[in-house]
């Protein structure tokens, strides 16, 4: 009777194995190793070898963290804010409600390949739409796709116009799950519209606003599709970010030992702030 | 007639009509030889599969044969052909790829020697109809492991009728003291590209060939996309380190990459930037060409593609107004100049040794490289096929689709007489991708066009350690046809 539940769970534990633990390990295992998968030559043990030229000599994975690290903070804030400030738009009584809702859903549904593709076309300097905007408003064209800042800028733009709209349904869903009983209270008391906001919206959305937060940091460092369509890492790599690294140096050069580190670095510097960020919160809802 | 010889006849009467219905699934049919079988052939998406896809449907009515075609993305095409390769996963029969990867490929392609002595005695004039790129591009390891199914070489394209307007050249003389005719010598030098580029490059409200300007107009304008980074610098290096252009010291494998050659080939890139386009380096192959066909060039350097859309109405403004000249040359020591051109990446077709019906994927490839196949799939409108046979380059058909056909194909057959195909050693895309990468920098000021070249060229040292000097020697002088 008490091992009917293993057997029960065994299908899944075998694909958890199988699909994740595996993998995982397998990974780490060649990370230590220097396997060209090219050529003829047969694994080598290096130890440590590959993660010392990562950190301390390899110049374009410096850049690609950079890059990246700029989507992230950049890519959070404005998605935050933009997402936040739809869903208490949405919250309210107004008129076509549910088209709204409905058309905001649409940019999430688009495969990330796609977003991409219809970027680039948006931002071409002559054709593009965009630029056609700013020549209207009197403003310069950009040269959106040709390198860094103003490529990076694009893939941001691009990947917040796709999952903004996340944020807004998770922070409306929020929003609307809020007990009415302190709003009453603190308008009969006479508290000011920023004053509830900021002393009982926020803090009373405060675990959805943490979830959504760490589901789009880990996406953000992990982002490719948008990144190797729009502009595939280029020019040189000015907007290249870490998984498209690691997927030219493990699926065109096949240096697997070598992108095996880089992909462990990489779990490294998502772990991390999402540890900081989940502590940090964790602890003040304590308090 | 008793019971049991009519049960053995009736046994022996099915027998025989399963027999045949088994036969017929089978492809016993002498009609449609491979009735019930599938082939599956990995193509480059877009240009390259279009006329593939028109010649299946035929071929597939001809022969009973199911194909499915599968479109690989341009920027994935070596990933996911290595992968599948590697893995030895079968599900790929016939490959449509690039001579430069049959380093790292060779392993899994099917030598193909043993079908085509078979094929000169049943079909002569096929295999004999080739360019000499397929066998200077095709044979590694002293087998044949592709079939050439694309030519192509790069050449220069001019519009004519600008640089032949009266006012455009005494203007132009007056400015650089030399004639803007390319005619003359049937090319102009690096130097005097970036001179023309110069010249013509305009503001909106200035004239061009009498006319007022309202958009700007460009000198030129450059492949910008990643992929296509390494082949036009090295269409610039190939000349600068003519006559041998070698990449690498044949004896040593250092590289050659950042010689004053290379110097001044990454230099020559960088400059033409200033009159191309904004936004010309992320041009894919589709703006590219239009940026030209749609009048906003002066000249670009291009495959053969460019003469036969050049010539349809349907989509060029420029119909008439082309000129071919080969690409430009680099000075020379003593006063002439150094001519190449480049030669790549010009596709070809192989089998995978995986493959359980390699005399069907054989007959396919045969198929599609007939000479009135492979003319009509040259000619298809959507396509990107350039000559690669005898007959392409003697056909009126070929002549007449494109305007001053005569005068293009001299100018083809003059580049593939200096044509320098590409790098074919095993990582030739990896060497090659170290070129994108430090030319994309260069051409952004991020790098200086010295601190490029000296990049790939310590990349390059990197990479040939890694995978093995002696075997790259040997893979790169039998590429250059030293005899070991």
């Amino acid at each position: 009777m008490r091992q009917r539940p293993l057997l029960w769970l065994a299908p899944v534990i075998a694909v958890i194995l199988a699909f994740g633990v595996f993998p995982l390990g397998y990974s780490l295992v060649l990370s230590f190793f220097k396997w060209d998968l090219a050529g003829e030559s047969a694994p080598t043990f290096v130890g440590l070898q590959n993660f010392r030229d990562i950190l301390l000599t390899d110049h374009r994975f410096w850049a690609n963290i950079r890059n990246t690290i700029l989507i992230v903070i950049i890519g959070v804030v404005f998605q935050l804010i933009i997402g936040l400030g739809t869903a208490l738009l949405l919250v309210k009584e107004i008129k076509a409600k549910v088209l709204f809702r409905t058309v905001l859903v649409v940019p999430m549904m688009i495969a990330p390949v796609v977003v991409g593709a219809i970027w680039k076309n948006l931002f071409h300097y002559n054709a593009g739409p965009v630029n056609h905007l700013l020549s209207l408003l009197g403003l310069d064209r950009i040269d959106w796709l040709s390198g860094f800042p103003e490529g990076v800028f694009a893939i941001i733009i691009a990947d917040t116009w796709e999952w903004t709209p996340f944020i807004a349904i998770a922070l409306l869903a929020g929003l609307q799950s809020l007990p009415q009983e302190p709003f009453e209270a603190a308008q009969i008391d006479g508290a000011s519209k920023w004053q509830i906001f900021r002393f009982l919206t926020l803090p009373l959305i405060k675990p959805i606003v943490i979830i959504v937060l760490l589901l789009r940091v880990i996406d953000l460092f992990k982002i490719f599709d948008t990144v190797f369509i729009l502009t595939g890492g280029g020019p040189g790599y000015s907007t290249e970010t870490i998984s498209v690294y690691i997927y030219k140096v493990g699926l065109s050069y096949f240096r697997v030992g070598y992108s095996s580190a880089l992909s462990y670095i990489l779990l490294f510097i998502v772990t991390v702030p999402i540890i900081f960020l989940h502590r940090y919160f964790s602890s003040e809802a304590k308090l | 007639m008793n019971r049991k010889k009519l049960a053995k006849k009736i046994s022996v009467g099915m027998l025989v009509l399963a027999t045949l219905a088994f036969a017929s699934t089978c492809g016993w049919s002498a009609e449609k030889p491979y009735a019930g079988k599938e082939l599956v052939v990995a193509v480059e998406a877009g240009v390259m599969a279009l006329p593939l896809r028109e010649f299946v449907s035929a071929w597939e009515d001809t022969t009973g044969a199911k194909v499915r075609v599968v479109e690989l993305s341009t920027a994935v095409v070596h990933s996911k052909l290595m992968m599948e390769l590697k893995s030895e996963s079968g599900v790929y029969d016939v490959v449509n790829c690039k001579p430069m990867w049959m380093g790292d490929f060779a392993k899994y392609l099917l030598p193909l020697d043993i079908y085509i002595e078979k094929a000169k005695t049943t079909d002569p004039d096929w295999y004999s109809g080739f360019l000499p790129i397929q066998e200077i591009s095709n044979i590694w390891g002293d087998k044949i492991l592709g079939v050439q199914t694309d030519g192509d070489v790069v050449s220069l394209y001019y519009r004519k009728d600008l640089f032949s307007y009266p006012e455009e050249r005494a203007t132009f003389q007056r400015k650089y003291g030399y004639e803007l005719d390319v005619s003359l010598t049937g090319h102009i030098t690096w130097d005097q590209y970036l001179d023309i580029a110069e010249f013509f490059t305009r503001k909106p409200g200035e004239k061009l060939a009498g006319e007022t300007l309202a958009k700007p107009f460009y000198g030129t304008a450059e492949l910008g996309e990643k992929w296509a980074l390494p082949w036009w610098f090295l269409a610039r290096y190939i000349a600068y380190s003519a006559p041998t252009s070698y990449l690498f010291d044949p004896d040593s494998m250092e590289p050659l990459i950042n010689s004053p050659a290379g110097v001044r080939a990454m230099r020559n890139f960088v400059d033409s930037i200033k009159f191309s386009p904004p936004g010309v380096l992320s041009y894919g192959y589709l703006e590219y060409t239009s940026e030209f066909l749609t009048g906003n060039l002066a000249m670009e350097l291009m495959w053969p593609d460019l003469a036969r859309w050049g010539s349809d109405p349907e989509q060029s403004k420029v119909m008439g107004k082309i000129g071919f000249a080969l690409p430009p040359a680099a000075p020379s020591a003593s006063g002439g100049v150094r001519l190449k051109s480049l030669m790549a990446p010009g596709h070809n077709t192989s089998i995978v040794a995986t493959t359980k019906n390699p005399e069907m994927a054989f007959d396919f490839i045969k198929g599609f490289t007939q000479p009135d196949v492979s003319l009509d799939t040259l000619l298809s409108p959507q396509g990107g096929y350039d000559p690669y046979r005898i007959e392409h380059i003697q056909s009126e058909r070929l002549i007449n689709t494109v305007v001053d056909g005569d005068k293009y194909l001299e100018n083809h057959m003059k580049c593939l007489r200096i044509g320098w195909p590409d790098l074919k050693i095993t990582g030739a895309e990896e060497f090659y991708d170290k070129i994108a990468v430090n030319a994309g920098r260069a051409l952004q000021g991020e790098i200086s066009p010295e601190e490029a070249v000296n990049n790939i060229a310590e990349e390059w040292k990197e990479i040939v350690k890694r995978r093995g000097l002696e075997e790259l020697r040997s893979q790169y002088r039998k590429s250059l046809g030293f005899l070991e």
